[in-house]
């Protein structure tokens, strides 16, 4: 159960880290706090940067940096134009996942 | 030492205990973490309120993940499974082939004969010279493959593996060749050695074989090492 749940959270952490960025430009330290009022999502540092890292790299994601008085550059991430067609697909991949589930609970 | 700078050195210290952890990724994707985790670091100790003290560092950095969660888990968290190249495959196949036709075209009486005191072909001249040709031509191609599966692996990013595989391909011929290099040079000071010094001809000729294998171990620590 733990193992299964464990990938479920992998999956979907990716898809809900798309979805914070496709609402607003924003950076990682932000990121973690929003995904942390959800406690069963049980995110962390290590969870999250290699995620936003790969994003990067994929081209989904693009990184601007902005002075900071007190310490390194923030660095927001927002989606480009790549990332905005994927999170598009995978909402709606995801609404027919849902629809699919809804169907065959309903029926057992 | 002041207090900032042993602040410094603790936040550089988990840093780099992370980006060892994360040393298999491109070092953009490695770049990119280390810099947010910097960036999460002030940001939590900003949102303590607190003055930068030590103690307030090793507070946040208690809250934080251990460097070792980092490591990363590529069959699951990446989705990516590493393959071994195929190149370095390839070459690792050719490469028993290139030393078989090789002893087998030295191994008198196998390719050529002698007979009455004169050395001939035993096999038709023509397959004598395709067989010159392979005994030429694969060591060349096992170690071009060599070459080009280790800048494959490298810009594969961690998507390719197969390292060992690839510097065996790239470097057993040239080291043959250096190797054999190497010993007739040896031999060559040897035989300017008067007649009747065994002991020193014998020392010299093991000295030749142990310098040759210790010069070997070197190329090859040197290449791995050399290897992202």
């Amino acid at each position: 159960m733990n193992r299964w749940i464990t990938q479920l959270r992998k999956g979907l952490l990716e898809y809900l880290i798309l979805n914070i960025l496709n609402q607003k430009e924003t950076y990682g330290y932000e990121i973690i706090q929003i995904l942390k009022n959800f406690e069963s999502m049980d995110v962390t540092e290590s969870t999250v940067y290699p995620i936003l890292a790969r994003l990067n790299k994929d081209g989904l994601a693009h990184v601007r940096k902005f002075p900071s008085p007190d310490g390194p550059p923030r660095r927001y991430y927002s989606l480009t134009s790549k990332g905005k067609v994927r999170v598009a697909d995978m909402n709606q991949y995801w609404d027919l996942l849902n629809q699919i589930i809804q169907t065959i609970r309903s029926k057992t | 030492m002041n207090e900032l700078t042993v602040i410094e050195s603790r936040i550089n210290q988990y840093l780099d205990a992370v980006r060892e952890q994360i040393s298999g990724l491109s070092p953009d994707e490695a770049d990119n973490i280390i810099d947010d985790l910097r960036g999460h670091i002030d940001l939590a100790m900003q949102s303590r309120g607190d003055q930068p003290t030590l103690e307030n560092v090793e507070a946040v950095l208690a809250e934080m993940d251990p460097p070792e969660s980092f490591a990363p888990d590529l069959d699951e968290t990446m989705g990516v499974v590493p393959k071994v190249s195929r190149i370095a495959i390839i070459g690792a196949v050719l490469l028993p082939f290139g030393i078989l036709t090789t002893i087998l075209y030295l191994i008198p009486g196998i390719s050529y004969s002698t007979v009455d005191g004169f050395t001939t072909n035993k096999v038709p001249s023509v397959f004598w010279w395709q067989w010159l040709f392979l005994v030429t031509i694969l060591p060349l191609v096992t170690t071009i493959l060599g070459l080009v599966s280790i800048f494959q692996i490298r810009a594969s990013k961690g998507g390719l593996i197969g390292k060992p595989l690839a510097l065996v391909d790239a470097l057993f011929y040239p080291i043959l060749v250096f190797d054999g290099l190497l010993i007739a040079l040896m031999f060559m000071i040897i035989a300017t050695i008067p007649d009747g010094h065994l002991a020193l001809t014998e020392s010299l000729a093991l000295l030749s074989y142990i310098l040759v294998i210790i010069v070997d171990l070197i190329i090859a620590a040197i290449a791995w090492l050399k290897m992202p």
